[in-house]
């Protein structure tokens, strides 16, 4: 079983917290799923989807932490770091200059 | 980069029926992929099309890569005799799709689509069952190197929702 510090468990639960007042409610992760979700992450069942796509090369890690996050705020995520990509693009492209 | 929010905004206000598919579902869904442009399937009714001519025209939507002075006219009738458009518009990239390989047009997606609350509203954005199956369908290299990681992540939704809170009973007192 995974520690429960390990999981930043009380930053988890505030950045997933359910959006209200819409048919769809994104629920926040409880701690029993994530450690079950993260003991699967680092041990995928042989022969699981989750195993090839580690084999394949895909972070598992990144998708797990995306699962404890709302939908809008995976968006914002994304867009940051496609934000830091084009900045570390023009930067590149000065220095070329 | 597109703005997404403004962009979903735009297409609400104005009453389109669209459903959110390519690498903004994936995103929505818990990939990790990065993607700059915004797909989208669209109703190809005449009147949804006239709708989302009435929500995009505002951006200046022009053909993405085009030449410069190339003539395009965003209107009903080019997007009622074409099917699917890459454009470029002042609110970033928005590929207009009316068919997918693997799912076909918007009533087909739609159907199996999910609601999702997103910055005050609720869109349509595409199951990860449908986006694997387009991707399949598509077979392009950029597509199927994204399969794995959607596969996985489908695994990790059933997984989640696989674990139920366990309910301790007292035993009766007697």
């Amino acid at each position: 079983m995974v520690p429960a510090r390990q999981l930043n468990w009380g930053e988890i639960q505030k950045e997933a917290r359910p959006l209200k007042g819409l048919k769809y409610v994104q629920r926040a992760m409880t701690r029993e799923e994530h450690e079950r979700l993260y003991a699967l992450v680092q041990n995928p069942p042989p022969g699981s989807k989750m195993e090839a796509a580690k084999v394949y090369g895909v972070d598992l890690t990144l998708n797990l932490r995306s699962l404890t996050r709302t939908p809008a705020e995976r968006v914002h995520e994304m867009e940051a770091a496609l934000k830091f990509a084009e900045e570390l693009r023009r930067a590149a492209a000065h220095l070329d200059r | 980069m597109i703005n997404f929010e403004a962009t979903l905004k735009a297409l609400s206000e104005c009453g389109v029926n669209f459903v959110v598919i390519g690498g903004y579902a994936a995103t929505l869904h818990g990939s990790a992929y990065l993607t700059r442009d915004l797909d989208i399937c669209y109703e190809r009714t005449p009147g949804n099309i006239e709708r989302l001519v009435s929500a995009l025209r505002p951006y200046h939507p022009r053909l993405r890569g085009a030449p410069e002075g190339l003539p395009f006219l965003f209107d009903v009738e080019t997007l009622s005799n074409g099917m699917n458009f890459t454009l470029a518009t002042d609110l970033g990239d928005i590929d207009l799709l009316g068919h997918l390989s693997g799912l076909g047009e918007f009533p087909t997606v739609a159907l199996d689509a999910i609601s999702m609350p997103l910055f005050g509203g609720e869109y349509r954005v595409a199951s990860l069952d449908s986006l694997i199956r387009s991707k399949r369908a598509a077979g392009r290299n950029k597509d199927l190197n994204v399969l794995p990681e959607l596969e996985a992540l489908k695994e990790m939704h059933a997984q989640k929702e696989q674990t139920k809170p366990q309910v301790q009973t007292e035993p009766p007192q007697d």
